[in-house]
């Protein structure tokens, strides 16, 4: 079966910012979260799925089909709310909801409607009377409204309360129980990765520095804290990230159990948590260093 | 592209009912010269292009309408249409400020006003069109290149000499100056004919551009 999404060798040049041969692949019917801080390049990527940016080099391929070749009718079948949620302001929700609508044969008018009052959207008010919680709620109910296959969400809980973020969570989590729909989002909020995400990417300074199943990072990968003279002993593993701390050395290896093993009681080598390996992945001791 | 049409229809359907008080203040605010009620309507004209880019620009829009199942060749294609369609709107509604002038203002009056009987001529109607479309697709060429702010600027700089310098040309070598004192010359039929092809070629060659332009523009 063909990827929903497949990112070969992407990249973009934007003056001082460079999206670097950027690949990854999103399974039909699995939540992808693509993390990073800001600045990684998150909004870019999503621009070049969405076509709004034109990439440098590489290949962008969505059900297996040219993103530009094919764009408008493989954009029938994506739902996309971006980092502004909404457009046109000025007009009621109801309004809003008619004028997408026009543009999607597979536009269900209905499910617009019943999505409208599970979200508790009022119809008849104008969409700049929204708060932003709102808005998300009115973006995600449009992008649902016609059977996308494919969501792609920039940022969608940031600014968020977690009342209404993990709604919108589980909300997520029940699009994919069809098995036909992929959600690919971007975020900087790891706790909503570690609730729904099945794959991550970890984007940093425009590279993808992981990219894979969210749970063999958990699992398999590992941090370890020790004094300096770990430092050396530590060119036996597959090393990620290191940074220097109080004590030493803070390291993200990948193998926990090869980690435990050399270290034994010397240091301290406990499960990574994406906080970990947020904060670690791709930082060197020589970038501390200069900062 | 019917669809987008539609679109920009219903976005600027709170600002309709605007339409015909904005046409009375200031349509007839030019009544007693020709040539202000001629810049007016222009203005008017041109206004419906304005506030639709200035809602797209200011709601981000771009981003939002390229992320919809359209192409980007339908989104300027959609624009011109309704930049068209707005030109014919606004000749028919110069024309019918003349035909009510013409219905209801009495032959001294007309004395008064010879100028007024450019606005129910061919020359003159064509004319006005030829203007609300040449400025358009002079300018939506800068639109989908730069954006609104800096193509807009940019189109007023490259847009003053040329007028200028153009006008200064046509006084200078003596070339009939209105489409009427062309038609004099011409005749009326070979003019319009001229006038509109032309327009129908600077329109083909400005879209070319635009599509050209907001293929390339990163959103």
């Amino acid at each position: 079966m063909d990827s929903a999404l497949e990112l070969t060798g992407v990249g973009k040049c934007w003056g001082e910012f460079a999206l670097r041969d950027v690949s990854f692949q999103l399974p039909p019917g699995y939540i992808t979260g693509l993390v990073g801080p800001n600045g990684a390049g998150k909004t870019t990527l999503v621009k070049i799925v969405l076509d709004l940016v034109r990439a440098d080099a590489g290949s962008v391929r969505v059900f297996g089909h040219d993103h530009r070749a094919d764009g408008a009718s493989l954009r029938s079948r994506i739902g996309f709310v971006h980092d502004r949620p909404t457009c046109y302001d000025h007009l009621a929700v109801q309004q809003l909801g008619a004028l997408v609508g026009s543009f999607y044969a597979t536009w269900d008018e209905e499910t617009f409607q019943r999505l409208t009052r599970e979200f508790e959207l009022p119809s008849r008010r104008r969409v700049s009377a929204l708060s932003r919680g709102m808005k998300v709620k009115l973006g995600l109910v449009l992008a649902l409204s016609h059977r996308a296959e494919l969501l792609i969400l920039d940022e969608p809980t940031t600014g968020l309360d977690p009342v209404f973020r993990r709604e919108l969570l589980e909300r997520l989590s029940g699009l994919i129980s069809d098995g036909r729909t992929s959600v690919l989002f971007s975020t900087q909020i790891l706790t909503d990765l570690e609730r729904i995400a099945d794959f991550v990417v970890f984007l940093r300074r425009g590279e993808v520095l992981y990219e894979g199943v969210k749970d063999d990072l958990v699992d398999r990968w590992a941090v370890v804290r020790g004094g300096p003279e770990i430092g050396s002993e530590l060119e036996a593993l597959s090393v990620r990230g290191t940074r220097d701390t109080q004590m030493g050395i803070e390291a993200l290896v990948e193998d926990l159990e090869a980690a435990r093993r050399i270290f034994g009681e010397r240091a301290v080598v406990e499960h990574a948590t994406l906080d970990d390996v947020f904060l670690l992945l791709g930082a060197t001791r020589d970038e501390e260093g200069r900062s | 592209m019917k669809a987008l049409v539609l679109k920009d229809l219903r976005v600027l359907r709170p600002w309709w009912w605007l339409i015909v008080p904005g046409h009375m203040l200031f349509g007839s605010n030019g009544i007693f010269s020709p040539q202000t009620f001629f810049a007016m309507n222009v203005a008017l004209a041109w206004a419906f292009t304005v506030i639709l880019l200035i809602i797209e620009w200011t709601q981000d829009a771009d981003r939002f309408t390229t992320s919809l199942p359209v192409s980007r060749d339908d989104v300027v294609r959609a624009r011109y249409a309704e930049v068209l369609g707005a030109a014919v709107g606004a000749t028919i509604v110069y024309a019918l400020y003349g035909r009510v002038l013409f219905v209801f203002a009495t032959e001294r009056l007309l004395e008064r006003w010879p100028d007024t009987r450019g606005w129910e001529s061919v020359e003159g109607l064509v004319a006005f069109f030829l203007v609300v479309w040449l400025v358009s697709v002079a300018y939506l060429p800068f639109f989908f290149r730069w954006g609104l702010a800096k193509g807009t600027w940019l189109f007023l700089a490259g847009l003053a000499p040329v007028i200028v310098g153009g006008a200064a040309f046509i006084r200078w070598v003596s070339l009939p100056w209105t489409l009427a004192d062309v038609a004099e010359v011409m005749g009326t039929a070979v003019t319009v004919v001229v006038a509109l092809a032309l327009a129908a070629a600077l329109g083909w060659l400005s879209l070319c551009l635009s599509v050209r332009f907001y293929d390339r523009r990163d959103l």
